[in-house]
């Protein structure tokens, strides 16, 4: 079979072709879909970890899912599943590690490199300032909004990931959201014109 | 219909689908209508598109590691399932054709059960004490056993057990082994866990089998000790408690506190300090570890390490606190007490001991207070009762006895060298100048006696009771008596040059100082007499009557108790007070010089130490006893208290380092070395005080 012929598979058959024969070929296909989601996701949720540790805890996200494909039920929901290894695996790694506060980092480093290429400055700064200011939040509202603007998953997906309950979550989020809006507000970013 | 700045507040959870069904359509019908309000949500929007725009990151595409590693997770997960399938899937299918064996397989394991509960529950609930070698008198519930008996006790009573001589081994259940000694007592409780309750004496135990954690709590005291370990001893001496303990745990019950003790270290307790030390192996000669102290009750733990470069070859450890400025000090000696090292609070840094006059005398303290003892030198019979103190002058001891009796006995001899007979006893110091001894009696005579021949010169009659002691000055003796009067007697010819009278009456000795007499009076005043014009300077007031305590002069500053508790401090010249020192009861004695501070001790039997400067207690220790004797004060380093049947010997911080019991009526002591003690069996003892200077011990 050739490579291409899993490319055009929605992700229920391929899981399914996968439990089927176990073949290397076809969780490759499975990685190279998720991959950089998860790997975004991460990086951004636990921005002040280095790149290697992050990589690392992709690995393992990527060794359970291999472990523990078959055991999943549903098929319908393996995304909501995937993400809620990553984020399991993320915990663990906090608690077992003393995380420190996000203050003595360069913020710098959450800007996408490819963004250089674009040549409107304002939109390159108004997103410079947008990370800084969802950076200094609180983990748990971070990785709301990370999930839902980045990844756009419904809240219910997200209620699932976090263990967060839904009437919660929105309260959280609608906090930060104003919070946010007053300062771009203050900064002059909102007032420009389109 | 909503109004615009309504609708503005709640564009933003609009635009993130927030709000609920009713308002979303609400704020829709509202958009359709409004300009601002639509222009202000694409202002909002253009952040949703920039979150939601960014594009992912790459990461490094490590696909091959992540298969291998799960693929070697997968592979030991299936030997684990494979082995868990072979065995049980086996067992199941024999047992599903075989019904026989079945039975047989559940009757066996019934029986299993049934044999190990009830080996493990008669273990359990009767536990057994064997008395498996004594000798000397070991008693048992009152019962004396037999040498060489193997007796068999059960724990579910009390048993009480006491050895007065000999030994006696113990064991528990074949686990724990006990070695009791000369003056145990201990009663053991039967529980779980085996209560022996130590009230005196010395014990040592093994446990063999620590993994059970059955365990042996002991009790002597305050502390109370949970010990899981394989050999330990336990000693009790009057009020410390010494816990040794080699490998294992001590916990204490007191606050769930719990030592750990390895191979080499120790543990021992004292009172409520626990202190751990690291015990000496042949490499490590001469270096010392103490690892950690802790303090029960006050819960002040230190970790402290302490390393001294010496050879002894038993270092043995003095652990003492000694509260100076609330810093505990601590004394190593080694065995030979050559070498002493002195451990300060601050950092615990081992010093080699720098000997400092002062630092000497704690270690000496320290190191004798163990074996502190006295040895009789002599002692010799007297036909009468003595209730004075002697006194002692260059050799020779000068002693009255009940009936008025003066002996003069060589101490070299210990011969009665003459007596002279004076018609009642004598209460009051000899004075003792050029050859001639000047003695008042209670019978109220003066009397001068020539020392070496013991024959009278001349007696003079100065009222009918006379406590005080004749004072030198100016080639005439004062002296005061009951009736409040001063006599001014020629020291030549023993007339009496004058006589006035100042107060209701004098029970004290006077004191002469730069032409002035210094006395205080049965009404409470004390006087300042001038002695030429015989006039009073000034006359200080205070609430009771002055009786025995002789005044001191020091710095300008003259020091007497009285018996309305106060110590005062006055002014020489004016008489002005400078401080006064409440005692807990009426001062009797007179007031000692050590080092500036005055000691003093009150009837009820407390030694205060007060600073001469300020008049601040430095410290103060409770014999319990009646002082009536004024102390003594030892090479200006110790001071030498007598009570009623004891005799205490503290050193200059106010720590008792001696204590003995004896006997007597009146004691001195003479050339720092001996004691002499008029016993209450008429016998005068002089006694070697020698480990006080830090001679040769026997």
């Amino acid at each position: 079979m050739n490579k291409d012929e899993y490319k055009n598979l929605s992700d229920i058959k391929i899981i399914e072709k996968f439990i089927e024969k176990k073949d290397d070929k076809i969780f490759e296909e499975i990685y190279k879909r998720y991959n950089k989601r998860i790997y975004s996701y991460m990086k951004r949720f636990l921005f002040y970890l280095s790149e290697d540790i992050i990589q690392e805890l992709l690995n393992d996200v990527f060794i359970k899912v291999y472990l523990n494909l078959s055991s999943l039920k549903n098929f319908n929901t393996f995304k909501r599943w995937l993400y809620q290894i990553a984020h399991n695996i993320c915990i663990d790694y906090l608690k077992s590690q003393q995380y420190r506060s996000a203050e003595h980092y360069n913020f710098d480093y959450m800007i996408d490199r490819r963004i250089d290429i674009e040549k409107d400055y304002m939109e390159k700064e108004l997103r410079k300032f947008v990370f800084q200011e969802i950076s200094k939040l609180n983990d748990d509202v971070r990785e709301i909004i990370i999930l839902k603007f980045y990844h756009s998953l419904t809240y219910e997906e997200i209620s699932d990931i976090t263990n967060i309950p839904i009437p919660t979550l929105k309260y959280k989020l609608k906090e930060a959201l104003t919070t946010l809006n007053r300062k771009l507000k203050a900064e002059g970013f909102i007032n420009e014109k389109l | 219909m909503k109004s615009c700045e309504n609708v503005k507040d709640n564009l933003l959870s609009y635009l993130y689908d927030l709000l609920e069904p009713e308002e979303t359509k609400e704020i829709k019908k509202h958009l359709k209508k409004c300009k601002n309000c639509r222009e202000e949500l694409k202002k909002l929007l253009k952040i949703r598109i920039i979150l939601e725009n960014t594009p992912y990151d790459e990461p490094k595409n490590q696909l091959e590691y992540i298969l291998n590693k799960a693929k070697q997770i997968e592979q030991k997960r299936f030997f684990t399932n494979f082995y868990k399938l072979i065995f049980f899937s086996n067992l199941i299918k024999i047992l599903k054709k075989n019904l026989k064996l079945k039975v047989l397989i559940v009757l066996l394991i019934c029986i299993i059960f049934s044999i190990v509960g009830t080996l493990y529950f008669s273990f359990i609930k009767n536990s057994y004490l064997y008395v498996l070698k004594s000798y000397g008198n070991v008693k048992v519930n009152n019962k004396i056993i037999d040498f060489k008996s193997n007796v068999k006790y059960n724990l579910k009573d009390k048993i009480n057990i006491s050895i007065l001589n000999g030994e006696c081994i113990l064991q528990i259940d074949n686990d724990k082994l006990i070695l009791l000694k000369d003056n145990t007592h201990i009663i053991l409780y039967s529980k779980k866990d085996i209560n022996i309750n130590l009230t005196k004496g010395f014990l040592i135990g093994k446990v063999i089998k620590a993994k059970n954690k059955k365990s042996l709590i002991i009790s002597s005291g305050n502390a109370v000790f949970k010990v899981i370990g394989t050999i330990f001893f336990v000693k009790k001496v009057e009020n410390l408690t010494e816990l040794g303990v080699k490998e294992g745990t001590v916990k204490s019950i007191f606050n769930n506190e719990e030592f750990f003790v390895t191979k080499n270290e120790k543990i021992k307790i004292r009172g409520n300090n626990i202190f751990l030390t690291k015990v000496l192996s042949k490499k490590e000669k001469g270096v010392l570890n103490i690892i950690k102290e802790y303090n029960l009750i006050n819960r002040f733990d230190k970790t402290k390490k302490v390393y001294i470069k010496t050879s002894p070859k038993q270092c043995e450890v003095y652990f003492r606190n000694i509260y100076l400025g609330k810093s505990p000090l601590f004394f190593l000696t080694d065995e030979r007490m050559n070498n002493y090292f002195l451990i300060k609070k601050e950092g615990f840094v081992g010093k080699e001991f720098a000997l400092n006059k002062n630092e000497k005398d704690y270690v000496i303290d320290i190191a004798l207070k163990k074996g502190a003892h006295f040895s009789i030198n002599w002692k010799l019979k007297l036909k009468n009762k003595i209730f004075t103190n002697p006194f002692y002058i260059d050799n020779f001891i000068i002693l009255s006895d009940s009936i008025g009796f003066i002996y003069k006995i060589d101490c070299q001899n210990k011969k009665i060298l003459w007596k002279f007979k004076a018609s009642r006893r004598i209460d009051s110091i000899p004075l003792y100048l050029n050859g001639i001894l000047y003695i008042t009696s209670n019978d109220g005579y003066l009397y001068a006696i020539d020392f070496e021949k013991g024959k009278l010169k001349w007696k003079v009659k100065v009222g009918t009771l006379v406590y005080s002691s004749p004072q030198y000055y100016n080639k005439n003796l004062y002296l005061c008596n009951n009736t409040g009067k001063i006599y001014c007697v020629n020291i030549k010819k023993g007339k009496i040059l004058w006589n006035k009278k100042f107060a209701k009456g004098f029970f004290a000795s006077p004191l002469i100082y730069n032409g002035n007499l210094y006395i205080g009076g049965l009404r409470g005043n004390f006087y300042s007499i001038n002695l030429k014009s015989k006039k009073i300077n000034w006359v200080f007031k205070t609430r009771n009557r002055i009786v025995g305590s002789n005044p001191l002069i020091k710095n300008n500053l003259i020091f007497f108790g009285s018996n309305d508790r106060y110590l005062y401090a006055l002014d020489l010249e004016t008489g002005n007070l400078k401080w006064k020192f409440l005692t807990n009861d009426a001062i009797f004695t007179s007031p000692l010089l050590m080092q500036n501070s005055v000691i003093i001790t009150t009837i009820k039997g407390t030694v205060y130490s007060i600073t001469i400067d300020n008049g601040s207690l430095n410290w103060k220790f409770d014999t319990r006893r009646k002082i009536l004797i004024t102390p003594y004060i030892i090479d200006n380093r110790y001071i030498c208290v007598g009570t009623k049947d004891n005799i205490y010997i503290l050193n200059k911080w106010g720590i008792l380092y001696a204590k003995f019991k004896l006997l007597f009526n009146g004691f001195t002591v003479c050339d720092n070395k001996n004691l002499l003690l008029c016993g209450k069996d008429k016998y005068l003892y002089s006694l070697n005080l020698n480990f006080i200077t830090g001679g040769e011990q026997k």
